[in-house]
């Protein structure tokens, strides 16, 4: 037969009780001791503790378990209840194995059994659990009390944290949302630090969450700007667009400082410019060959997000002499990808110029440029290529060899000019039936501005006076100024009154123009063109012989009639004027020319017996004309050398140095944080050797200092005195 | 009676015993068994008295064991030879451990000679051996930095030049980091290994260079760090003369105004007319307060007798004069400079010289001329040499000063040129050697302190202390040597910057750790060790000394002896025990 269930019930609940007892009494005091070992030997004596009061908490609950058994239940029942006939040791006996007498008084304590189930736990010992507890006080408060030793005091260093963490709060957690510019195509991405590099005019978002509850929460940054940020729940957000690389550090208010309260660094990654490789043509230059119809130009560009455009700028240069015209266009380009990989960002432009098309001629030039800008927002960065030039190579001259050959190309083009003006004239006069009354006055003003301008260059070398300011220079102005040098020089000719009217009406003319449209705003400094005028130019006065002069200002005194005649609208009276002022130019170029010799510079011989024997007066001595050179990077090594006692350097002027400098120095914001780190941690000496290092390549470099040379001691001077009283008397004896 | 004799006896009535009972085994091994006994017998003996060989070693010779010995130098070492290691020594089963070599010397009175072998001598024993060293048997170096040469200090603003050899690295760089990691200096090494780099000082202070070896690959192979401690001058008061401005003088003149030197200058202008800083004056005054005077031959033609006798006389009381050459010298300066010690004779042409090797100027060719002048002095040391060896100026003491004749005509290039410090440093340091001596003695710091080995400070007097970087203070005790000078132990605890504080001055040094630069430790070892080799005269006389041969083998034979008669005894006796049944 098998013992009666409610025994076993019996014996688990005492079980259950005397373990929880126990655990009441043994743990308390065995913690105390754990807590007052790691007080008194630090981490390894408080591991140990605790494992021996672990082990010696398992035994005991243990030995609780294991000594509630049959016999105990027995003793128990018969302790607890009289009834149970001190004879509760048979309810656990085998019934085959009893008399029947015992069976009897057996089957008797079944029944009395259930009278004693609920007093058969043990009491909750409470005497027993205050002492223990109170034991365990006693000792947390000896520990409380403990002074660390000197060694202990090692220590103490790894158990801070637990101190500071009150008194600093510390970021629970730190999520960075970057969003690069659309246009870069770079995926937005999250960053768990609060440090990163970002491509410049990212928006930047934090979320922040703080183990303590601040009022509120501000990003400052170093150039003083502040971000607050706002609240949702327990984390706090905000956003800022990197513009510039910056600084900064997280302000709470309301709440003790971060336990990391340094600056931290944004890195604005800026967008380059593109980069331009001209693969052809190889040279700058190019001659044109006979048979060639086509230029072929290719092109490469990368950058480091995506090129937007390129524009290939196509400037045709015909003419020769001053009479060179430009015809520009611009054509934009598209481009392949360099390779699968690249895309947009390194592309190759081709293209292929019809030569035929551009109507290039000998002695044309065709200039190409490649413009290629970025897809940068809102302004792109543009890059433009070198200039690549098409010549087509005019026949080599006849009269190209040596000095003459230059006059002679250039002065043509005057009496072309000339001539041309006659030629327009002539085919004015042909249209005349053909044209109404204005268009035919418009024309003829407008040769009469063709005479003028060309009477003012020639003007120009006669010393006349010079009309170049804006009054009259509205249209026409397509003639190249003249190589005056060409002239020859010669003395100025105050007879020359054939054209002492003509001067005499041009100043007054001058004179009748000049109070003219009122002055903008902006343009006083116009003052003196305004209200005065040159009425000659000297250095041009004398460059021509006085023969030559007086031709030339025969042909200028035709030249006035002919314009006269011009912009009265009357061509057919100016015709002769103007052929009589072609023959004067005429003969103007075919005088003779003087050329001078160029001779090197010879000096005379100073004469030795007259040197510096001139006028003295008022000559003195010129006394202290050195300064020091003064370098303004005094705050800077005052700082290195700071840093290297001790002592506390002069943070804010050292600051305020780097500030002024920030954007030359090369890495400005490495400084300016470690400055603030050393500042904010005046025992970190790692900080303050990292800023010294730091600071090291701003210090100037000094110039080299002198220094005496060290004084003899006894020995050196006694050999010294030797030394010279064994010379002098050898001299004496030489004498 | 001795011991090996009963052992002897006491082993062979063993043998004996055993043979007897031989006797009664099985024939067929009876007389293997007899002859396994005897030879059981024999091999013990051998075992506990192994016999004597006769090896031969240096007499009065002791072996020193030191760091990084190789294995190979240990096989080649004699087995007679007295062997002692030093801590740091590798592990060997030969030779005594000691803890100095002074020990070793106590306990081995006989030794007359030292053989060292390995790395060398640490600091601490290198006196004790002393007169001692006879050979020396080196362990191969380390590939790095073995040979480091830069100044103690330089003033601010000198060139700073670190130069070395490196061991082992073939076609590698040298490359001087500055304390902010930058490169301001690199080049190759050379066919030898060997390198010069140099930068300018910056202000006062000190700071942490570090010279990296890369090699051909750019691999990091070494780093050592080289302390730069640069000193602030003291202002020379300079006297200048001149008959004519020139652009030596403009950039003579710059400099000395941006160095804080106190410039007295007259550069004459016209007559009566001149150029002057200061206020330069030729009187008895004057001359004693300056530190130098720099006078052409133009100036000095125009000085009166008087002024002349004035200037000699305050040379020969401590004024250092440079006599500069700007031209042609006339008969009468060129006999009055004679009276001074320097000759002079005027060459037909104007030479160009080379100054790429004395100034450091490494790739940026530029050529400088030279007066066409002779000049003879029989007293008188280079103040400038070109790279040619020839002299572009001299000196010579005259009296309690120094004279000097300069005919290098254009080192203003060197300013032109962009390189300043080059400039300062050539100026700076003509100057200091000729100008008046007042300056106090520097004392002298060690310039290679380690952790754990005795440094000695000289030039210090008595209340002077170290300070170390963590501010603590070690009292130095000065004692002046046999020589009177007064120098001071100082075992550093620390590695780092040091400070020795002495007459309210500080003068800084550092400390190397202990494992700091290995391969130029060990370079420095060998390199000490073999100076010590020369003094020795000592020469050791071969001898031979009888060695007992290893017991190990005799052991083995014993034990596989006894093995195989107790195989035999057993199977011997289980052949017999049916023959009784």
């Amino acid at each position: 037969m098998s013992l009666d269930p409610r025994l076993h019930n019996l014996r688990r609940a005492a079980a259950q009780r005397r373990l929880a007892i126990t655990a009441l009494c043994v743990p308390p005091p065995a913690l105390a001791a754990c807590v007052l070992a790691a007080r008194m030997g630090g981490r390894y004596a408080a591991a140990l503790a605790a494992i021996v009061a672990l082990a010696l908490s398992a035994a005991r609950m243990w030995r609780a378990l294991r000594s509630v058994d049959a016999t105990w239940l027995a003793r128990r029942l018969d302790a607890i209840s009289p009834r149970m006939d001190d004879s509760a040791a048979l309810l656990f006996r085998d019934d085959a194995a009893l008399s029947t007498l015992q069976r009897l008084q057996q089957a008797r304590l079944r029944t009395r059994l259930a009278d004693v189930e609920g007093a058969l736990l043990p009491s909750w010992p409470w005497r027993r659990v205050a002492l223990a507890v109170g034991a365990a006080v006693a000792i947390l408060a000896i520990a409380a009390s403990w002074q660390p030793s000197s060694r202990a005091l090692v220590d103490t260093g790894s158990s801070t944290p637990a101190a500071v963490r009150s008194s600093t709060t510390a970021l629970a957690q730190v999520r960075l949302h970057i969003e690069a510019p659309a246009y870069t195509g770079v995926a937005a991405r999250d960053d768990a630090t609060l440090e990163t590099k970002a491509p410049e005019g990212s928006r930047i978002q934090w979320t922040l969450r703080f183990d303590a509850s601040p009022q509120a929460v501000a990003l400052v940054f170093h150039d003083g700007s502040r971000i607050a940020l706002d609240r949702s729940g327990d984390t706090w957000s905000g956003e800022h667009r990197l513009i510039a690389s910056t600084l900064y550090r997280i302000v709470l208010d309301g709440a003790p400082p971060l336990a990391d309260d340094r600056l931290y660094r944004l890195d604005a990654i800026a967008d380059r410019a593109p980069e331009v490789r001209v693969v052809q043509p190889e040279k700058t230059l190019t001659l044109l060959d006979a048979q060639q119809k086509t230029w072929d130009l290719a092109f490469e560009a990368s950058d480091d997000y995506a090129i937007a455009r390129a524009d290939l700028s196509i400037t045709l240069a015909q003419g020769t002499g001053e009479n060179i015209t430009f015809k520009e266009q611009t054509l934009a380009l598209s481009g392949e990808p360099l390779d699968a990989q690249t895309g947009m960002k390194a592309q190759r432009y081709r293209h292929t110029l019809d030569l035929a098309a551009l109507g290039i001629a000998a002695g044309d030039d065709v200039v190409v440029k490649l413009a290629v800008s970025d897809n940068r927002e809102p302004k792109p960065n543009t890059t433009r290529s070198a200039s690549f030039i098409l010549r087509w190579p005019v026949a080599a001259s006849s009269e190209s060899a040596g000095m003459e050959g230059i006059v002679q190309k250039t002065m043509p083009a005057y009496f072309r000019s000339q001539r041309q003006i006659i030629l327009d004239t002539e085919a004015l006069i042909a249209d005349t039936p053909q044209l109404d009354e204005a268009k035919r006055l418009a024309r003829s003003d407008a040769i009469g501005v063709d005479q003028k301008i060309l009477r003012l260059r020639y003007g120009q070398f006669l010393g006349e006076e010079s009309e170049s300011h804006a009054e009259h220079d509205d249209e026409h102005a397509h003639v190249a100024a003249p190589a005056g040098k060409s002239f020859n020089e010669a003395l100025h000719d105050s007879k020359a009154e054939a054209q002492v009217d003509a001067l005499a009406e041009a100043h007054a003319a001058h004179e009748r123009s000049t109070p003219a449209a009122p002055a903008k705003f902006g343009q006083e400094g116009n003052t003196v063109a305004e209200y005065g005028h040159v009425h000659d130019i000297a250095e041009a006065a004398t460059l021509l012989d006085p023969e030559t002069k007086a031709t030339l200002k025969s042909a200028l005194a035709e030249m006035w009639q002919s314009e006269l005649n011009l912009r009265q609208g009357k061509p057919d009276e100016a015709l002769p004027y103007e052929r009589r002022a072609l023959d004067s130019i005429k003969q103007v170029q075919q005088s003779t020319r003087i050329y001078l010799a160029r001779v090197g510079l010879e000096l005379p011989v100073p004469d030795e017996a007259r040197r510096l024997s001139g006028e003295r007066k008022d000559l003195a001595d010129r006394v202290g004309t050195l300064a020091a050179a003064s370098g303004d990077a005094a705050v800077v090594v005052d700082l290195w050398r700071g840093l290297a006692t001790a002592g506390t350097p002069d943070w804010d002027a050292a600051e305020a140095w780097v500030r002024a400098r920030e954007s030359t120095l090369p890495d400005a914001l490495a400084v300016l944080a470690a400055i603030d780190r050393a500042r904010r941690d005046a025992t970190c000496a790692e900080c303050r050797v990292q800023l010294r290092n730091l600071v090291w390549p701003l210090l100037p470099v000094p110039a080299t200092s002198s220094a005496p040379r060290t004084a003899a001691d006894a020995a050196g001077r006694a050999y010294l005195d030797a030394l010279h009283e064994r010379a002098v008397p050898a001299a004496g004896a030489a004498r | 009676m001795n011991v090996a004799l009963i052992v002897a006896i006491l082993i062979a009535a063993a043998a004996v015993l055993g043979s007897l009972r031989a006797r009664r085994a099985a024939a067929g091994y009876r007389a293997a068994l007899i002859a396994l006994q005897t030879a059981a017998a024999v091999l013990l003996y051998a075992c506990l008295f192994p016999p004597l060989t006769q090896e031969d070693f240096a007499a009065g010779e002791l072996v020193v064991l030191t760091p990084a010995a190789t294995p190979e130098q240990l096989a080649a070492l004699s087995p007679a030879a007295t062997l002692v290691a030093l801590p740091g020594a590798p592990e060997s089963r030969r030779g005594e451990r000691v803890p100095d070599l002074s020990t070793a010397l106590r306990r081995h009175p006989e030794t007359r000679s030292l053989h060292i072998v390995g790395a060398g001598l640490p600091v601490r024993d290198r006196d004790a051996a002393r007169a001692l060293v006879a050979r020396f048997d080196a362990a191969p170096l380390l590939p790095g930095v073995v040979e480091l040469e830069a100044p103690a200090w330089v003033h601010a603003g000198h060139l700073w030049r670190v130069a070395g050899r490196v061991d082992q690295v073939a076609q590698g760089r040298a490359e001087l980091r500055d304390p902010a990691g930058a490169v301001v200096a690199a080049a190759a090494l050379d066919a030898q290994g060997r390198f010069a780099l140099n930068t300018p000082a910056k202000g006062a202070g000190e700071a942490l260079f570090a010279l990296r070896i890369v090699d051909r690959n750019g691999a990091k192979v070494d780093e050592v760090a080289v302390p730069l401690i640069a000193r602030a001058g003291e202002p020379l008061k300079l006297l200048l003369l001149a008959g004519a401005p020139d652009a030596e003088l403009k950039y003579l003149r710059r400099w000395a105004v941006d160095a804080g030197v106190q410039l007295d200058s007259r550069l004459s202008l016209t007559e009566g007319i001149a150029l002057t800083e200061g206020a330069p004056a030729i009187d008895a005054q004057a001359l004693r307060a300056a530190d130098v005077a720099v006078v052409d031959e133009r100036a000095w033609a125009a000085l009166s007798a008087a002024q002349k006798q004035m200037l000699s006389a305050a040379v020969r009381d401590g004024l250092g004069l440079l006599l500069r050459v700007t031209g042609p010298l006339s008969a009468q300066v060129a006999e009055e400079w004679a009276a001074l010690g320097f000759r002079t004779q005027a060459r037909d042409a104007a030479a160009t010289v080379s100054l790429g090797r004395t100034l450091a100027l490494g790739d940026f060719g530029l050529d400088f001329a030279r007066r066409p002048l002779d000049v003879e002095a029989g007293d008188a040391a280079a103040l400038l040499r070109g790279d040619d060896d020839a002299a572009l100026a001299l000196w010579r003491n005259e009296g309690g000063g120094r004279v000097a004749v300069w005919w290098l005509a254009d080192s203003y290039r060197l300013a032109l040129g962009g390189l300043r410090a080059q400039y300062g440093t050539l100026w700076s340091d003509a100057l200091a050697t000729l100008a008046r001596a007042h300056a106090d003695a520097a004392p002298q710091l060690p310039r290679e302190a380690r952790v754990g080995e005795r440094a000695v400070l000289c030039g210090i007097e008595q209340p002077a202390f170290v300070e170390t970087e963590q501010g603590e203070r070690v009292d130095l005790d000065v004692e002046r040597s046999a020589a009177g000078r007064p120098c001071a132990g100082y075992w550093p605890l620390q590695a780092g910057w040091h400070s020795l504080v002495a007459a309210e001055r500080h003068w800084a040094f550092r400390v190397r750790a202990a494992d700091e630069a290995p391969a130029l430790r060990r370079a420095e070892d060998a390199a000490a060790t073999r100076l010590l080799m020369g003094a020795s005269s000592a020469s050791a006389s071969r001898s031979s000394r009888s060695l007992p041969l290893p017991r190990w083998p005799f052991f083995l034979g014993w034990l596989a002896t006894i093995a195989l008669l107790w195989w035999l005894e057993r199977r011997s006796r289980l052949g017999t025990v049916p023959a009784f049944a």
